[in-house]
Protein backbone atom coordinates (compact mmCIF):
# COMPACT_ATOMS: atom_id res chain seq x y z
CA UNK A 1 0.00 0.00 0.00
CA UNK A 2 2.86 2.50 0.05
CA UNK A 3 2.44 3.91 -3.62
CA UNK A 4 -0.54 5.59 -4.13
CA UNK A 5 -3.35 4.11 -6.20
CA UNK A 6 -4.35 5.52 -9.79
CA UNK A 7 -7.31 6.45 -10.95
CA UNK A 8 -6.94 3.65 -13.58
CA UNK A 9 -6.96 1.31 -10.97
CA UNK A 10 -10.22 -0.12 -10.22
CA UNK A 11 -11.95 0.16 -6.88
CA UNK A 12 -11.30 -2.57 -4.77
CA UNK A 13 -14.77 -4.53 -3.17
CA UNK A 14 -15.81 -3.52 -0.03
CA UNK A 15 -15.18 -6.90 1.30
CA UNK A 16 -11.40 -6.70 0.17
CA UNK A 17 -11.07 -3.19 1.48
CA UNK A 18 -12.38 -4.75 4.64
CA UNK A 19 -10.18 -7.51 5.19
CA UNK A 20 -6.87 -5.97 3.79
CA UNK A 21 -7.73 -2.40 6.40
CA UNK A 22 -9.44 -3.69 9.59
CA UNK A 23 -6.50 -4.18 11.29
CA UNK A 24 -5.27 -0.75 10.24
CA UNK A 25 -8.60 1.37 11.26
CA UNK A 26 -9.03 -0.29 14.63
CA UNK A 27 -5.41 0.66 15.68
CA UNK A 28 -5.91 4.58 14.06
CA UNK A 29 -9.35 4.86 15.67
CA UNK A 30 -6.86 3.84 19.10
CA UNK A 31 -4.48 6.28 18.17
CA UNK A 32 -7.06 9.10 17.56
CA UNK A 33 -7.82 9.07 21.08
CA UNK A 34 -11.00 6.12 21.07
CA UNK A 35 -11.11 4.60 24.44
CA UNK A 36 -10.76 0.88 23.33
CA UNK A 37 -14.32 -0.27 24.40
CA UNK A 38 -15.72 1.96 21.89
CA UNK A 39 -13.40 1.29 19.24
CA UNK A 40 -15.31 -2.01 17.55
CA UNK A 41 -18.90 0.32 17.55
CA UNK A 42 -16.44 3.24 15.45
CA UNK A 43 -15.02 0.57 13.37
CA UNK A 44 -18.14 -0.25 12.28
CA UNK A 45 -19.36 3.06 11.86
CA UNK A 46 -16.45 3.55 10.11
CA UNK A 47 -16.91 0.93 7.57
CA UNK A 48 -20.49 1.73 6.77
CA UNK A 49 -19.15 5.08 5.29
CA UNK A 50 -16.94 3.19 2.62
CA UNK A 51 -19.52 0.99 1.69
CA UNK A 52 -21.70 3.97 0.71
CA UNK A 53 -18.37 6.11 -0.34
CA UNK A 54 -16.07 3.20 -1.69
CA UNK A 55 -16.70 3.92 -5.56
CA UNK A 56 -15.93 7.94 -5.03
CA UNK A 57 -12.53 6.82 -4.37
CA UNK A 58 -10.92 8.81 -6.39
CA UNK A 59 -7.40 7.43 -5.86
CA UNK A 60 -5.92 10.57 -5.20
CA UNK A 61 -3.86 8.90 -2.42
CA UNK A 62 -3.34 6.09 -0.94
CA UNK A 63 -6.44 3.63 0.36
CA UNK A 64 -5.19 3.83 3.45
CA UNK A 65 -4.97 7.84 3.62
CA UNK A 66 -8.72 8.00 2.39
CA UNK A 67 -9.36 5.52 5.41
CA UNK A 68 -7.63 7.34 8.15
CA UNK A 69 -9.38 10.60 6.88
CA UNK A 70 -12.84 8.97 7.42
CA UNK A 71 -11.51 7.52 10.81
CA UNK A 72 -10.11 11.52 11.74
CA UNK A 73 -14.33 12.05 10.82
CA UNK A 74 -15.47 9.10 13.04
CA UNK A 75 -13.44 9.76 15.88
CA UNK A 76 -14.82 13.46 16.16
CA UNK A 77 -18.34 12.28 15.80
CA UNK A 78 -17.37 9.84 18.71
CA UNK A 79 -15.83 11.95 20.95
CA UNK A 80 -18.56 14.53 20.41
CA UNK A 81 -21.04 11.87 21.61
CA UNK A 82 -18.28 11.23 24.87
CA UNK A 83 -18.66 15.42 25.85
CA UNK A 84 -22.06 14.99 25.43
CA UNK A 85 -22.51 12.03 27.83
CA UNK A 86 -20.04 13.31 30.04
CA UNK A 87 -22.04 16.56 31.08
CA UNK A 88 -25.01 14.38 31.10
CA UNK A 89 -23.67 12.44 33.90
CA UNK A 90 -22.27 15.57 35.08
CA UNK A 91 -25.52 16.93 35.85
CA UNK A 92 -26.67 13.91 37.33
CA UNK A 93 -23.34 14.17 39.39
CA UNK A 94 -22.37 10.83 38.12
CA UNK A 95 -18.90 11.42 36.63
CA UNK A 96 -17.05 8.38 35.71
CA UNK A 97 -13.65 7.51 36.19
CA UNK A 98 -11.66 8.23 33.26
CA UNK A 99 -10.70 4.89 31.69
CA UNK A 100 -11.77 2.55 34.28
CA UNK A 101 -13.05 0.28 32.04
CA UNK A 102 -10.41 0.56 29.69
CA UNK A 103 -9.20 -3.16 29.08
CA UNK A 104 -5.85 -1.27 27.86
CA UNK A 105 -5.09 0.36 30.65
CA UNK A 106 -2.57 -2.49 31.39
CA UNK A 107 -0.20 -1.75 28.14
CA UNK A 108 1.79 1.12 29.89
CA UNK A 109 3.86 1.71 26.63
CA UNK A 110 0.29 2.16 24.51
CA UNK A 111 -1.22 3.90 27.19
CA UNK A 112 1.56 6.37 27.70
CA UNK A 113 1.50 7.06 23.45
CA UNK A 114 -2.05 7.96 23.51
CA UNK A 115 -2.33 10.38 26.42
CA UNK A 116 0.66 12.15 24.77
CA UNK A 117 -1.26 12.13 21.35
CA UNK A 118 -4.23 13.44 22.95
CA UNK A 119 -2.18 16.59 24.24
CA UNK A 120 -1.18 17.39 20.16
CA UNK A 121 -3.71 19.55 17.91
CA UNK A 122 -6.07 17.48 15.81
CA UNK A 123 -3.90 18.33 12.48
CA UNK A 124 -0.68 17.64 14.49
CA UNK A 125 -1.87 14.49 15.78
CA UNK A 126 -2.84 13.01 12.27
CA UNK A 127 0.67 14.17 10.34
CA UNK A 128 2.56 12.29 13.60
CA UNK A 129 0.12 8.93 12.89
CA UNK A 130 0.54 8.41 9.42
CA UNK A 131 4.46 9.42 9.29
CA UNK A 132 5.77 8.22 12.75
CA UNK A 133 3.54 5.24 13.74
CA UNK A 134 2.09 4.19 9.83
CA UNK A 135 5.46 5.02 7.96
CA UNK A 136 3.48 7.15 5.19
CA UNK A 137 5.10 9.69 2.86
CA UNK A 138 4.56 13.35 3.06
CA UNK A 139 3.50 13.54 -0.27
CA UNK A 140 0.81 10.80 0.24
CA UNK A 141 -0.87 12.37 3.00
CA UNK A 142 -0.48 16.16 1.55
CA UNK A 143 -2.86 14.51 -1.49
CA UNK A 144 -5.37 12.94 0.60
CA UNK A 145 -5.55 15.69 3.73
CA UNK A 146 -5.72 18.45 1.21
CA UNK A 147 -2.78 20.47 2.21
CA UNK A 148 0.39 21.29 0.82
CA UNK A 149 3.78 19.74 1.36
CA UNK A 150 5.46 22.56 3.08
CA UNK A 151 1.77 22.87 5.52
CA UNK A 152 2.88 18.67 6.29
CA UNK A 153 6.11 19.18 7.31
CA UNK A 154 5.71 22.23 9.52
CA UNK A 155 2.81 20.04 11.51
CA UNK A 156 5.32 17.34 11.69
CA UNK A 157 7.95 19.47 12.76
CA UNK A 158 5.84 20.69 15.41
CA UNK A 159 4.46 17.27 16.42
CA UNK A 160 7.64 15.71 17.01
CA UNK A 161 8.85 18.61 18.87
CA UNK A 162 5.72 18.29 21.47
CA UNK A 163 5.65 15.15 21.39
CA UNK A 164 9.49 14.98 22.96
CA UNK A 165 8.63 17.95 25.05
CA UNK A 166 6.07 15.72 26.61
CA UNK A 167 8.02 12.52 26.66
CA UNK A 168 10.68 14.27 28.38
CA UNK A 169 7.84 16.04 31.16
CA UNK A 170 6.46 12.48 31.57
CA UNK A 171 9.57 11.36 32.07
CA UNK A 172 10.48 13.95 34.31
CA UNK A 173 7.31 12.85 36.55
CA UNK A 174 7.80 10.42 40.00
CA UNK A 175 6.54 6.91 38.42
CA UNK A 176 3.38 6.36 39.65
CA UNK A 177 1.69 2.54 40.58
CA UNK A 178 -0.27 1.08 37.83
CA UNK B 1 16.64 15.55 23.13
CA UNK B 2 17.97 12.01 21.42
CA UNK B 3 16.87 10.21 25.48
CA UNK B 4 13.15 11.86 24.77
CA UNK B 5 13.47 10.35 21.01
CA UNK B 6 14.44 6.95 22.34
CA UNK B 7 11.96 6.79 24.41
CA UNK B 8 9.57 7.35 22.08
CA UNK B 9 10.83 4.86 19.67
CA UNK B 10 10.69 2.03 22.31
CA UNK B 11 7.03 3.63 23.21
CA UNK B 12 5.79 3.22 19.47
CA UNK B 13 7.22 0.23 18.65
CA UNK B 14 5.54 -1.75 22.16
CA UNK B 15 2.37 0.51 20.95
CA UNK B 16 2.58 -1.89 17.56
CA UNK B 17 3.00 -4.91 18.89
CA UNK B 18 0.12 -4.48 21.17
CA UNK B 19 -2.57 -1.84 19.01
CA UNK B 20 -4.13 -5.05 17.21
CA UNK B 21 -8.16 -6.04 17.18
CA UNK B 22 -8.59 -8.92 20.10
CA UNK B 23 -9.25 -12.36 17.99
CA UNK B 24 -12.56 -12.68 16.09
CA UNK B 25 -13.02 -8.86 16.10
CA UNK B 26 -12.94 -9.30 12.52
CA UNK B 27 -15.38 -11.61 11.78
CA UNK B 28 -17.56 -10.43 14.49
CA UNK B 29 -17.58 -6.78 12.63
CA UNK B 30 -18.17 -8.37 8.98
CA UNK B 31 -21.45 -9.93 10.14
CA UNK B 32 -22.57 -7.15 11.84
CA UNK B 33 -21.73 -5.03 9.06
CA UNK B 34 -23.24 -7.29 6.44
CA UNK B 35 -26.12 -7.19 8.28
CA UNK B 36 -26.87 -3.35 9.11
CA UNK B 37 -26.11 -3.13 5.05
CA UNK B 38 -28.61 -5.75 4.27
CA UNK B 39 -30.89 -3.91 6.63
CA UNK B 40 -30.50 -0.66 4.95
CA UNK B 41 -28.52 1.13 8.11
CA UNK B 42 -27.06 4.69 7.48
CA UNK B 43 -23.74 5.95 8.91
CA UNK B 44 -23.74 9.17 11.10
CA UNK B 45 -24.76 12.44 8.57
CA UNK B 46 -21.76 13.97 10.41
CA UNK B 47 -19.36 11.86 9.19
CA UNK B 48 -20.68 11.46 5.88
CA UNK B 49 -19.67 14.06 3.67
CA UNK B 50 -16.42 12.72 1.39
CA UNK B 51 -13.21 12.51 3.41
CA UNK B 52 -10.34 14.20 2.30
CA UNK B 53 -12.62 17.17 0.61
CA UNK B 54 -12.90 20.49 1.68
CA UNK B 55 -16.52 21.74 1.25
CA UNK B 56 -15.80 25.13 1.88
CA UNK B 57 -15.20 26.38 -1.64
CA UNK B 58 -18.26 24.90 -3.02
CA UNK B 59 -20.02 26.61 -0.23
CA UNK B 60 -18.56 29.60 -1.30
CA UNK B 61 -18.97 29.26 -4.98
CA UNK B 62 -22.77 28.60 -4.01
CA UNK B 63 -22.99 31.87 -2.05
CA UNK B 64 -20.99 33.76 -5.07
CA UNK B 65 -23.96 32.31 -7.36
CA UNK B 66 -26.76 33.33 -5.23
CA UNK B 67 -25.50 36.74 -4.94
CA UNK B 68 -24.80 36.89 -8.66
CA UNK B 69 -28.25 35.15 -9.23
CA UNK B 70 -29.61 38.85 -6.36
CA UNK B 71 -27.55 41.15 -7.98
CA UNK B 72 -29.10 40.12 -11.27
CA UNK B 73 -32.49 40.21 -9.99
CA UNK B 74 -32.36 43.40 -8.61
CA UNK B 75 -30.31 45.09 -12.08
CA UNK B 76 -32.31 43.04 -14.67
CA UNK B 77 -35.91 44.23 -15.67
CA UNK B 78 -38.41 42.23 -14.31
CA UNK B 79 -39.33 40.30 -17.85
CA UNK B 80 -36.14 38.38 -18.01
CA UNK B 81 -36.58 34.99 -16.63
CA UNK B 82 -32.71 33.37 -16.33
CA UNK B 83 -32.07 34.39 -13.24
CA UNK B 84 -34.66 32.70 -11.11
CA UNK B 85 -33.40 29.44 -12.66
CA UNK B 86 -29.60 30.45 -11.66
CA UNK B 87 -30.78 30.41 -7.57
CA UNK B 88 -30.90 26.50 -7.85
CA UNK B 89 -27.68 26.49 -7.37
CA UNK B 90 -28.18 27.10 -3.79
CA UNK B 91 -29.98 23.76 -3.01
CA UNK B 92 -26.87 21.75 -5.29
CA UNK B 93 -24.38 22.56 -2.58
CA UNK B 94 -26.43 21.45 -0.18
CA UNK B 95 -26.80 18.30 -1.82
CA UNK B 96 -23.20 17.68 -2.55
CA UNK B 97 -22.50 18.08 1.58
CA UNK B 98 -25.32 15.71 2.33
CA UNK B 99 -26.19 13.00 -0.10
CA UNK B 100 -24.59 9.53 -0.26
CA UNK B 101 -24.03 9.71 -3.65
CA UNK B 102 -22.69 12.37 -5.22
CA UNK B 103 -24.41 13.20 -8.81
CA UNK B 104 -22.61 16.02 -10.70
CA UNK B 105 -25.22 18.60 -12.01
CA UNK B 106 -24.66 18.65 -15.60
CA UNK B 107 -23.05 21.60 -17.24
CA UNK B 108 -24.32 23.05 -20.34
CA UNK B 109 -23.65 26.32 -22.24
CA UNK B 110 -26.21 29.23 -21.52
CA UNK B 111 -29.33 29.40 -23.88
CA UNK B 112 -30.25 32.56 -25.97
CA UNK B 113 -32.81 34.28 -24.26
CA UNK B 114 -36.45 32.90 -24.44
CA UNK B 115 -35.55 29.34 -25.45
CA UNK B 116 -33.99 28.43 -21.76
CA UNK B 117 -37.16 26.65 -20.99
CA UNK B 118 -37.69 24.23 -23.96
CA UNK B 119 -33.65 22.96 -23.37
CA UNK B 120 -34.19 22.25 -19.93
CA UNK B 121 -36.82 19.70 -20.78
CA UNK B 122 -34.46 18.15 -23.44
CA UNK B 123 -31.69 17.36 -20.68
CA UNK B 124 -33.80 15.74 -18.20
CA UNK B 125 -33.53 12.40 -19.90
CA UNK B 126 -29.64 13.23 -19.05
CA UNK B 127 -29.61 13.65 -16.06
CA UNK B 128 -32.33 10.31 -15.19
CA UNK B 129 -29.68 8.46 -16.96
CA UNK B 130 -26.06 10.01 -14.53
CA UNK B 131 -28.24 9.30 -11.75
CA UNK B 132 -29.66 5.66 -12.62
CA UNK B 133 -25.81 4.18 -13.28
CA UNK B 134 -24.93 4.29 -8.84
CA UNK B 135 -28.27 3.64 -8.10
CA UNK B 136 -27.80 0.09 -9.89
CA UNK B 137 -24.38 -0.60 -8.44
CA UNK B 138 -26.04 0.10 -5.08
CA UNK B 139 -28.71 -2.46 -5.92
CA UNK B 140 -26.50 -5.49 -6.97
CA UNK B 141 -24.44 -4.56 -3.91
CA UNK B 142 -27.30 -4.41 -1.36
CA UNK B 143 -28.93 -7.41 -3.24
CA UNK B 144 -25.85 -10.16 -3.05
CA UNK B 145 -25.53 -8.81 0.96
CA UNK B 146 -29.06 -9.79 1.45
CA UNK B 147 -28.60 -13.31 0.47
CA UNK B 148 -25.56 -13.72 2.14
CA UNK B 149 -27.28 -12.29 5.31
CA UNK B 150 -29.66 -14.99 4.83
CA UNK B 151 -27.62 -17.38 4.38
CA UNK B 152 -25.83 -16.55 7.91
CA UNK B 153 -28.70 -15.97 9.20
CA UNK B 154 -30.39 -19.82 8.51
CA UNK B 155 -26.89 -20.88 9.75
CA UNK B 156 -27.51 -19.29 12.85
CA UNK B 157 -31.11 -20.95 13.30
CA UNK B 158 -29.54 -24.41 12.16
CA UNK B 159 -31.06 -24.71 8.91
CA UNK B 160 -28.37 -25.65 6.67
CA UNK B 161 -30.65 -26.35 3.65
CA UNK B 162 -32.07 -22.78 3.65
CA UNK B 163 -28.88 -21.37 4.05
CA UNK B 164 -27.38 -23.65 0.51
CA UNK B 165 -30.52 -22.47 -1.53
CA UNK B 166 -29.27 -18.84 -0.90
CA UNK B 167 -26.10 -19.63 -1.43
CA UNK B 168 -26.92 -21.29 -4.83
CA UNK B 169 -28.71 -18.53 -5.85
CA UNK B 170 -25.90 -15.26 -5.06
CA UNK B 171 -23.32 -18.06 -6.75
CA UNK B 172 -26.06 -18.03 -10.39
CA UNK B 173 -26.72 -14.17 -10.04
CA UNK B 174 -23.33 -12.86 -8.53
CA UNK B 175 -20.90 -15.93 -9.73
CA UNK B 176 -17.71 -13.20 -9.18
CA UNK B 177 -19.49 -11.11 -6.75
CA UNK B 178 -18.00 -8.88 -3.91
CA UNK B 179 -18.91 -11.33 -1.60
CA UNK B 180 -17.72 -14.68 -3.07
CA UNK B 181 -15.32 -15.40 -0.61
CA UNK B 182 -18.10 -15.00 2.07
CA UNK B 183 -19.97 -17.35 -0.36
CA UNK B 184 -17.20 -20.02 -0.58
CA UNK B 185 -17.12 -20.29 3.45
CA UNK B 186 -20.53 -20.29 3.77
CA UNK B 187 -20.69 -22.99 1.64
CA UNK B 188 -18.46 -25.05 3.10
CA UNK B 189 -19.66 -24.17 7.11
CA UNK B 190 -23.05 -25.42 5.89
CA UNK B 191 -22.43 -28.66 4.21
CA UNK B 192 -19.86 -29.54 6.83
CA UNK B 193 -22.52 -28.62 9.39
CA UNK B 194 -24.99 -30.76 7.33
CA UNK B 195 -22.75 -33.92 7.55
CA UNK B 196 -21.60 -33.53 3.65
CA UNK B 197 -18.57 -34.95 2.83
CA UNK B 198 -18.33 -32.44 0.01
CA UNK B 199 -17.68 -29.68 2.81
CA UNK B 200 -14.55 -31.31 4.04
CA UNK B 201 -13.41 -30.78 0.10
CA UNK B 202 -14.89 -27.02 -0.44
CA UNK B 203 -13.25 -25.91 3.29
CA UNK B 204 -9.45 -27.76 2.08
CA UNK B 205 -9.88 -25.69 -1.22
CA UNK B 206 -11.37 -22.66 0.57
CA UNK B 207 -8.73 -22.63 3.32
CA UNK B 208 -5.68 -23.21 0.38
CA UNK B 209 -7.17 -20.80 -1.65
CA UNK B 210 -7.54 -17.62 0.99
CA UNK B 211 -5.30 -19.16 4.31
CA UNK B 212 -5.69 -15.62 6.05
CA UNK B 213 -9.31 -15.04 5.37
CA UNK B 214 -11.76 -14.06 8.64
CA UNK B 215 -13.46 -16.69 7.80
CA UNK B 216 -10.68 -19.39 8.02
CA UNK B 217 -11.23 -20.24 11.67
CA UNK B 218 -14.95 -20.57 11.42
CA UNK B 219 -14.44 -23.39 8.54
CA UNK B 220 -11.76 -24.88 9.95
CA UNK B 221 -13.95 -25.48 13.29
CA UNK B 222 -17.12 -26.43 10.99
CA UNK B 223 -14.98 -28.62 9.23
CA UNK B 224 -12.40 -30.13 11.37
CA UNK B 225 -9.72 -29.15 8.44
Amino acid sequence: MGAPETRSEPTPPLAEVYRAHHAFVWRSLLRLGLPADRVEDAVHELFLVVARRLPEFAGRSSLRTWLFAIAVRVAQSFRRDAGRERRHLARLNHEPRAGASDPYSQRDAAVVLYRLLARLSEDQRVVYILVELEGMTAPEIAGELGVKLPTVYTRLRAARAAMERAASEFCEEPRRSP
Amino acid sequence: MNEERDVLRGWRLEEAASSVPPDGAAERGWDRLAAALAAGAAPRADVLAPPGRVLWPWVVVGIGLLAAALMAWVVWPESEPEPERVVIAAPVVEVMAEAPVVVPLPVRAPAPAGVAAPVVERAAPRVKREVLKPAVLEDSFAAELRRIAAAQAALRDGDTGAALRVLKEHAVLFPAGQFAQDREALRAVALCTAGRAQGKQLAAKFLAAHPGSIHADRVRDACGA
